[in-house]
């Protein structure tokens, strides 16, 4: 049965999407895996991947109905799953490397190779194809990468009188509202512009595997899946091999942990709404 | 009166010079491109906007100093300060781990090849390659593949104009050298009185020995991030041959 659906799927790291991409990806040309850097065609059924973009595929497929879903993660257990796949990542190209630590990762962790973490909220902001327009014209907060200033030597004074540089918390403090007034701005935009193109948004603690066999039948999509494939990424094992272990949220002493949450704040409101608004 | 503007690069002993001549009523600080600060870390310390309209100091010494004063005063000479490249990046691996703590209050357990792919972004302290300073990209990072290769073309582009910028420096100095005595004598042309008894500022070693952390030296290194260090460090080793065949 032809289907005049195209089902796009931006997959956010670390919340489960592997495994349904491994799952349809090899016995279906018309799953399109973004990954691989194949062509689209008008037989194309789904785009699956890191990179596929929201608000693209419309004028390229005018005729097609376009239905846009994801998922997504609990914001505090996908960045300890993205801290422990950042380990294995680096291990991978450099095995000779130690470990890294939580609080110098976490503080770099937009930026620093192998594998960069964005927040959930960001990744799905950044996906979308007017995000860098919406920066120009000041929809978005336009200093976006300045929100780990308070990270930075910029919170250091020079103390006059005892000769010495402190942190000055004054300057923390500061930092720290700039940044809740960028990212609340930014979560907002994200969830009203972004996140409602999405048709059907459903969570890596579902069975994600069911819900989505169940979406691609909904959809009548000619497509079957690999049933071996219900697991893929198995970073504790590969940590294992190298003798580091699985670092869970609560491994974390009680300052990294309340950092934590304090900089995932508008992750977590993100994940909060799309959880009252999606979730069954 | 003629300026002279002192590019600052990162662990290459700029420090020290500052601390010895920033109590100098001609003397100002530049941290970044459009700020001067004057009567550096002293009570009376003043931070200005630079524009047109900005005085024109005698000295001015920091991260921040460019090209630019060729256009903000009429007359403008530069100065800078290098340093092997190797020495460099193993100063700043060390001053990191330092900064973590002073900064954070964490003793970092970053290795050696973690920080070194990594180094042109990761805070408290990005750190560039030392002829990246003389381009219009001082900041940018030139790896590819996730950080195992370099952008070759971008780095020969940078490098030629590297080399034709070092040119325009007046006084290029080398930290290997007697570079304090060297610069003192610069100094006397600007009517600078030196803090005589300021030879050294960091001591890097002795504060992570004094954080339980120890200073890694190349010969600390194995064979995996020796390897590392040459293969990428290459286009810096060369700029600073450049400069030590042309200005020593």
């Amino acid at each position: 049965m032809t289907t005049n659906n195209l089902i796009i799927f931006p997959h956010c790291p670390k919340t489960g999407g592997t495994t349904l991409k491994e799952r349809y990806r090899h016995n279906n040309d018309s799953f399109v895996a973004t990954d691989y850097d194949i062509a689209l065609s008008q037989d194309t059924q789904v785009v699956f991947g890191h990179t596929a973009k929201i608000g693209y595929y419309e004028s390229q497929f005018p005729n097609k109905n376009i239905v846009y879903m994801t998922c997504l993660r609990d914001p505090i257990d996908r960045m300890m799953s993205m801290y422990n796949f950042y380990k294995t990542q680096l291990l991978y190209m450099y095995p000779s490397s130690g470990d890294v630590d939580f609080y110098l990762w976490f503080i770099n962790k937009d930026v620093i190779r192998p594998f960069q973490g964005l927040k959930q909220y960001e990744y799905y902001l950044y996906q979308h194809v007017s995000h860098s327009e919406w920066f120009d014209s000041g929809i978005l907060h336009p200093t976006h990468f300045e929100i780990n200033n308070m990270y930075t030597n910029n919170v250091l004074t020079w103390d006059i009188v005892h000769g010495r540089t402190y942190v000055d918390n004054t300057k923390v403090e500061y930092y720290t509202k700039q940044k809740n007034k960028v990212e609340h701005k930014n979560m907002n935009v994200t969830w009203n512009r972004v996140i409602s193109e999405m048709q059907h948004v459903f969570f890596q603690d579902d069975d994600i595997v069911n819900v989505f066999d169940n979406l691609m039948n909904e959809y009548n999509l000619d497509l079957i899946p690999n049933n071996k494939i219900i697991r893929t990424n198995e970073t504790a094992y590969d940590l294992n091999k190298n003798d580091l272990s699985y670092v869970k949220f609560n491994d974390l002493d009680n300052d990294l942990r309340h950092m934590m949450e304090l900089d995932l704040k508008y992750d977590i409101e993100f994940y909060n709404r799309c959880k009252d608004k999606w979730k069954h | 009166m003629e300026t002279l503007a002192v590019f600052h690069i990162l662990k290459t002993g700029g420090t020290t010079i500052v601390d010895r001549y920033k109590h100098n009523a001609g003397f100002a600080y530049q941290r970044v491109k459009h700020e001067l600060v004057l009567n550096y870390q002293q009570a009376n310390q003043i931070t200005l906007q630079i524009d047109q309209d900005t005085c024109s100091p005698d000295v001015v010494f920091g991260h921040g100093v460019s090209f630019d004063w060729n256009s903000l005063t009429d007359n403008v000479k530069y100065a800078t300060i290098l340093r092997h490249p190797i020495d460099r990046i193993i100063s700043a691996f060390n001053y990191f781990k330092l900064e973590m703590y002073n900064i954070h209050d964490v003793r970092t357990e970053i290795d050696f090849s973690t920080w070194f792919i990594n180094k042109s972004r990761l805070i408290p302290t990005p750190v560039f390659n030392q002829f990246q300073t003389f381009t219009d990209m001082p900041d940018s990072c030139l790896y590819t593949d996730y950080g195992l290769n370099i952008n070759e073309t971008l780095s020969e582009q940078l490098y030629n104009l590297a080399i034709n910028n070092i040119n325009h420096i007046d006084h290029v100095l080398f930290m290997e050298d007697d570079y304090v005595k060297k610069f003192d004598d610069i100094m006397i042309n600007y009517n600078m009185i030196p803090a005589l008894d300021i030879v050294h500022s960091h001591n890097t070693k002795e504060e992570l020995n004094y954080i339980g952390d120890t200073y890694i030296t190349y010969e600390k290194l194995d064979k995996n991030n020796t390897e590392l260090l040459n293969k990428h460090m290459k286009k810096d080793i060369q700029f600073y041959e450049y400069c030590r065949n042309k200005f020593k």
